[in-house]
């Protein structure tokens, strides 16, 4: 026998990642292909037909219309949702429909340091998603900043805010709770409220105030807000943009914290 | 050096349910060693506590002479697992399956690469190195399953039921590459419910029934200890009420015949014949670890 190979401490997360971009390299054109269509289709369908309709007071939002608004926003509010979605069936597969993390259980890869791995890929696939985006707003005349550049990093971070928790959602429910029958419901009476009511559409303070509050405690609107002020160059405060990192940094770090338990539960027990 | 395997009063529980109650065990290196059980005997549950995945509840593990509750990393690098269901990766090719569960283990692309190759000969998967994971057969994705268990040259491999699901042909291939492993001095752990496996793979064996190891030994020497060396099975019509307590032998009515454990098979059929007894049918055989589990349990292997 050759000498035992010795890998040790967090390297090995490096030959997750790289295992995660070889699977998803097969789907890139698919992916590349999704990822300019969705955001044409949001931009011409609502920024540009509804705003036919609203543009007279898009100065009341701020903006010089209404597309200018709601581009931006759907970025952040689409991070969530394809975290969102990753984090449900994906997750759910490669927890159990195909076995794909529990032969990464017999590698040196401990299961804590899976999953976190696992909500750091998530948040490079929302990354490249969000990327895409950018260039669809570039094209549409929308990005009026340098800093706009930051804008997928902030979309990574909010799609983190959501991958650990639900990613945690999933493990458990995987080991104890109710499966795959759950995630149908947790898009339709989770995400999808959060996506309209996230202010990527018109500012929360529209809202009814139970909402409006709901709305600031979700991180959805924290990254809407901070990626629109971003894209469009209108300066955000020092304090108020820290103050919404450190809301989607801290729902990451809950969701990992809870996650890492019912990832264990479900993979080695 | 340490014991490949060491376990005292090992216990693992999930709530009220104890899956393995006390088992103590010890696998040498290089052995071939195969823990032979009914369906939730406990067997699977061992396996995964020394794969480190799962923590025992209470007692001592010891494996490759590190703690599996502390060392699990530095234990797994040294190991190979083949689960029950393969667990093989259905986005990759065949041959990126192996390289890329290398990586992990800390080999170079280039040795990732050679490993690869090695292995596919190994499993006779040469000529599959590009396709789709789910175009292989049961055995080849078995096969494949192995390859990608060795990829970091382990001292230890586990497998759990590796031969459960495949067709005659399919498991005789893998018994033949298993066998060519163990020549090879790498240490076994295997669980199976096929008493012929556990014949054809280990050097030594546990039975394991309810959560606890009831024999202990090579496969020979458990069928000398419990059994007889032949056994002769005998069918009566329905009707018939044939009395055999007079041959002074152990028997078994089993549902549809009787097991009569004897010395000398032929010999006990004649007595039978001569005192006017002839069954309808009868067979003698050399006594399996199938016998073995019976006499311990009072049940059948596989039902």
């Amino acid at each position: 026998m050759t000498a035992p190979v010795a890998v040790t401490g967090p390297r090995v997360l490096l030959h997750f990642w790289e295992h995660q971009f070889i699977r998803f390299r097969k789907t890139f054109r698919s992916t590349i292909t999704a990822g300019l269509v969705g955001p044409l289709m949001y931009l011409l369908g609502i920024g540009i037909g509804l705003g036919t309709q609203v543009d007279a007071r898009a100065a009341e939002l701020g903006t010089d219309s209404y597309v200018d608004y709601v581009g931006p926003g759907l970025m952040a509010a689409s991070a969530m949702q394809l975290a969102a979605s990753e984090s449900l069936w994906q997750t759910g597969g490669l927890l159990r429909w195909r076995g794909v993390y529990v032969s990464i259980t017999s590698t040196p890869l401990a299961i804590t340091q899976l999953f976190v791995g696992h909500v750091a890929w998530i948040g490079f696939r929302t990354f490249v998603s969000a990327v895409m985006y950018l260039i669809v707003l570039l094209a549409f005349g929308i990005v009026g900043s340098p800093l706009a550049l930051l804008a997928p990093v902030v979309a990574a971070l909010t799609g983190m805010a959501f991958a650990a928790p639900i990613s945690a959602w999933t493990g458990w429910s995987m080991s104890k709770g109710p499966g795959e029958q759950s995630f149908p419901m947790i898009l339709r009476l989770g995400i999808i409220p959060l996506f309209l009511f996230s202010g990527a559409f018109y500012p929360i303070e529209q809202l009814p105030i139970v909402l409006e509050w709901i709305a600031r405690v979700v991180p959805v609107w924290h990254g809407v807000e901070l990626i629109r002020a971003l894209i469009l160059g209108e300066g955000v405060g020092l304090l108020a943009g820290l103050g919404h990192v450190a809301v989607l940094l801290s729902y990451t770090a809950a969701g990992i914290a809870v996650g890492q338990r019912t990832f264990v539960r479900v993979l080695g027990s | 050096m340490a014991m490949a395997v060491e376990a005292r009063s090992l216990t693992k529980r999930f709530g009220e349910f104890t899956a393995v109650d006390g088992i103590d065990l010890t696998v040498e290196r290089g052995e071939s060693f195969a823990m032979l059980g009914p369906n939730g005997a406990g067997k699977s549950s061992t396996m995964r506590m020394i794969s480190t995945v799962s923590p025992a509840t209470s007692g001592q593990l010891s494996v490759l002479g590190l703690d599996p509750a502390t060392d699990g990393q530095a234990i797994r690098s040294r190991m190979g697992v083949v689960a029950q269901d393969d667990n093989l990766d259905d986005a990759l090719t065949v041959r990126e399956n192996i390289m890329i569960y290398g990586r992990y283990f800390g080999l170079s692309w280039a040795a990732a690469r050679s490993k690869a190759d090695e292995l596919l000969q190994f499993a006779q998967l040469e000529d599959r190195s590009g396709a789709q994971v789910n175009s292989l057969s049961g055995g080849m994705k078995r096969r494949l399953a192995i390859a990608r268990a060795l990829v970091n040259d382990p001292d230890l491999v586990l497998l759990d039921e590796p031969t459960t699901g495949l067709d005659p042909q399919a498991r005789h291939l893998l018994w033949e590459r298993l066998y060519q492993l163990k020549e090879r001095g790498v240490t076994l752990v295997l669980t199976t419910h096929y008493m012929d496996e556990a014949e054809q793979l280990s050097d030594r064996l546990v039975v394991m029934d309810q959560a606890r190891i009831v024999a202990e030994g090579s496969p020979s020497s458990l069928i000398a200890e419990h059994v007889s060396k032949e056994v002769l099975e005998i069918r009566y019509p329905a009707e018939a009420n044939v009395d055999l307590a007079d041959l002074g032998l152990r028997t078994e009515e089993l549902a549809d015949r009787t097991l009569i454990y004897t010395d000398r098979g032929e010999d006990t059929l004649a007595v039978l014949v001569n005192s006017g007894r002839t069954p309808s049918s009868s067979l003698v055989r050399r006594a399996s670890l199938e016998d073995v589990f019976l006499a311990l349990t009072g049940r059948r292997l596989v039902e």
